[in-house]
């Protein structure tokens, strides 16, 4: 594959692979679709199981296993309408997949 | 941001289709969270009999002795006791075991309801009983609306999936209505503009919906958040904290860690704590925990309904053998911290309870102006498109179910009173919702005029409303002078509030002289 430094059609450096970056940018509809829907659900269900990996526990030690829990409405509102709105699909596909695969790496990580 | 003509057409459809897709079920939420707000009302008026206090302002102590060697000893770990409609105090001797009905670990023990002034039990029930609501609710009427609102009155945990994702979708609507209307506050103010055109549907959803929009935000959020936290928030988290040790999870939250002492002592008495606990928290207690009654480490915890001025549930625990108080607790953990302070809040604000009668009478008037909100925006979409018979039935679907969920509620009024005084009010309520929306249903397409329907279902609507006070008398309940006599107010103005909305429905639905409609205008 190519260099993720690769220009794409709308002149800007992608953060993709170039065959992914096209492959996203022949799909508009479909892709704010995935990411609107299932994408923007794992990211909540990623960023709630994380969340006490990553968040301080606070002076009361429950931070970190209460707001991933109380916060659950905006985990998934964010990406939900970072999908919709994002004018950048490439790059909205880039941050939403990172925001999963790291997520769920340093959960099963911290299963193992 | 600036939102492009691009982003906006998204919005549109986001906000459009995600509410002709679920809106009819949200509608049926919001319709019935906005009695459930009255809930405690609708249990004295449904099922509560003569009192002058709250049964956990009666003396409980010697009651919750006797009881406790009525049990089998396991069952002493965790004693749960809040007050029923009328003098019914509930009070649940339980333990946790493996349910072999589900394989999930639940309460299981014995469930007393007990007359709070003489203690003398009413009823029993041994075993895993949270799935027989009879065991631990007095009013099938309350039970069934509550249930309604909060699952669907489908089974758990798909119901509660279900309205999670509805509050969701809400929370969704809310914010692309936002983002889409770019002039929030003149619409505040927008006047409805007469003759029936398309631009006055527009109007009026515009206004009703800018004026709920905090609202319908704030109940968006902690909906989903009651739905969501126990069927997918806890396990997940639990999973990655705790090894998926729910309990230990749970206890972390919620019970500050104490030192075990199993030496038997006898438990302090409880009277002095809960008048302790009132004087502390400055309102009523609404709700007692005894863990490991009868043992040196026993802690009481009483909760209160927020004080004067406050918002979060004031909260008490105390030594159990020797009553000393061990200070307030935090809403989670230990101390005070963010986590506990939004947790705090959510029940006030999803409840409307944070300012007594005043702050329920609030919230239920915004649920209706958010059923409004719905109705309006269905009726704004089917106009868009009443040149497709397709789109016509539908918005006869709205129609139907915007009058059927109301006959329906009051239908399982009139089958829970009717099969109060014999039969089984939990088996009866439930169907008679079902027979009233049938009745709605099949009136709808049997007249499919919309103006002709319309009148009717409100004529039947006004019989109903009017009806219902009298069949509680009629079938027993606590006539007016009774209720005025001992200060039980909830009785009359719900007798009340039913005569005059029947009474205003009849009026509304008298004939009235068809709306010219101007110039029909391009759909926008």
């Amino acid at each position: 594959m190519q260099s993720s430094l690769e220009t794409n059609r709308t002149g800007r450096r992608s953060v993709l692979p170039r065959d992914a970056a096209r492959w996203i940018e022949a799909r508009p509809a479909l892709v704010r679709w995935l990411l609107a829907g299932p994408g923007a659900i794992l990211a909540a269900l990623a960023t709630m199981a994380a969340m006490p990996l990553w968040m301080p526990a606070g002076a009361a030690g429950v931070n970190d296993i209460a707001l991933p829990i109380l916060l659950m409405p905006l985990l998934w509102a964010v990406p939900f309408f970072h999908a919709v709105l994002a004018p950048n699909l490439v790059r909205a596909s880039a941050i939403l997949s990172a925001v999963i695969l790291v997520q769920v790496a340093a959960v099963l990580v911290s299963l193992a | 941001m600036a939102i492009g003509q691009i982003e906006l057409k998204r919005l549109t459809a986001i906000h459009g289709w995600s509410a002709v897709i679920l809106g009819l079920l949200l509608y049926v939420v919001v319709a019935t969270g906005a009695v459930a707000v009255f809930a405690e009302e609708i249990g004295r008026w449904s099922a509560g009999g003569l009192r002058t206090a709250a049964p956990l302002e009666q003396p409980v102590d010697a009651t919750l002795r006797r009881l406790s060697r009525e049990v089998e000893p396991e069952y002493r770990e965790d004693v749960a006791v809040w007050g029923g409609a009328g003098r019914n105090l509930f009070a649940f001797f339980h333990t946790h075991a493996v349910n072999p009905d589900t394989g999930v670990l639940e309460d299981k023990g014995t469930m007393f309801r007990a007359d709070s002034v003489t203690g003398k039990v009413i009823d029993r029930h041994d075993g895993f009983i949270w799935n027989d609501p009879a065991a631990w609710d007095d009013s099938a009427l309350r039970h069934f609306l509550v249930e309604l609102h909060v699952q669907l009155y489908l089974p758990s945990p798909w119901g509660l999936i279900l309205t999670g994702i509805l509050g969701l979708t809400m929370m969704a609507a809310v914010v692309s209505g936002v983002l889409m209307h770019r002039h929030v506050i003149r619409d505040l103010f927008v006047a409805e503009r007469g003759g029936g055109r398309l631009v006055g549907a527009r109007d009026r959803h515009a206004l009703v919906s800018s004026w709920s929009i905090p609202f319908a935000f704030l109940l968006a959020f902690t909906g989903s958040f009651f739905s969501l936290a126990g069927t997918i928030g806890f396990p997940l988290v639990a999973t990655v904290a705790f090894s998926g040790d729910q309990e230990a999870l749970s206890a972390t939250l919620f019970e500050p860690p104490a030192p075990v002492d199993e030496t038997p002592a006898t438990l302090a008495n409880l009277n002095a704590m809960i008048s302790d606990s009132r004087a502390r928290a400055d309102s009523e207690a609404t709700y007692l925990d005894v863990a490991h009654f009868g043992r040196s480490d026993a802690r009481v915890t009483v909760w209160h309904a927020p004080g004067h001025g406050g918002m979060i549930y004031p909260v008490n625990r105390y030594d159990g053998a020797t009553g000393v108080w061990l200070g307030a607790q935090a809403p989670l953990g230990t101390a005070p911290s963010l986590g506990g302070t939004l947790y705090g809040l959510m029940y006030p604000l999803h409840f409307g309870h944070f300012a007594g009668v005043f702050s329920r009478i609030v919230w239920g008037a915004l649920g209706v102006t958010m059923c409004v909100v719905i109705l309006s925006g269905f009726r704004l979409w089917v106009r868009r498109r009443e040149a497709d018979p397709a789109w016509r039935r539908f918005g006869q679907a709205v129609q139907i179910t915007g009058y059927g969920l109301p006959i329906g509620m009051l239908a399982s009024g009139y089958a829970y009173y009717l099969s109060r005084p014999s039969a089984d009010p939990f088996f009866w309520t439930p169907l008679g919702f079902v027979v009233g929306v049938a009745l709605a249903v099949a009136l709808g397409l049997r007249v499919p005029d919309e103006r002709r329907y319309g009148t009717l279902a409100q004529r039947l609507l006004a019989v109903l409303c009017a009806g219902l006070p009298v069949l509680r008398l009629a079938t027993g309940g606590m006539d007016w002078a009774t209720a005025l006599m001992h200060g039980q107010t909830d009785i009359v103005t719900i007798d009340l509030l039913l005569v005059i909305a029947g009474a205003s429905l009849w009026w509304f639905a008298r004939p009235k002289r068809p709306v010219v409609r101007l110039l029909t205008e391009p759909a926008e």
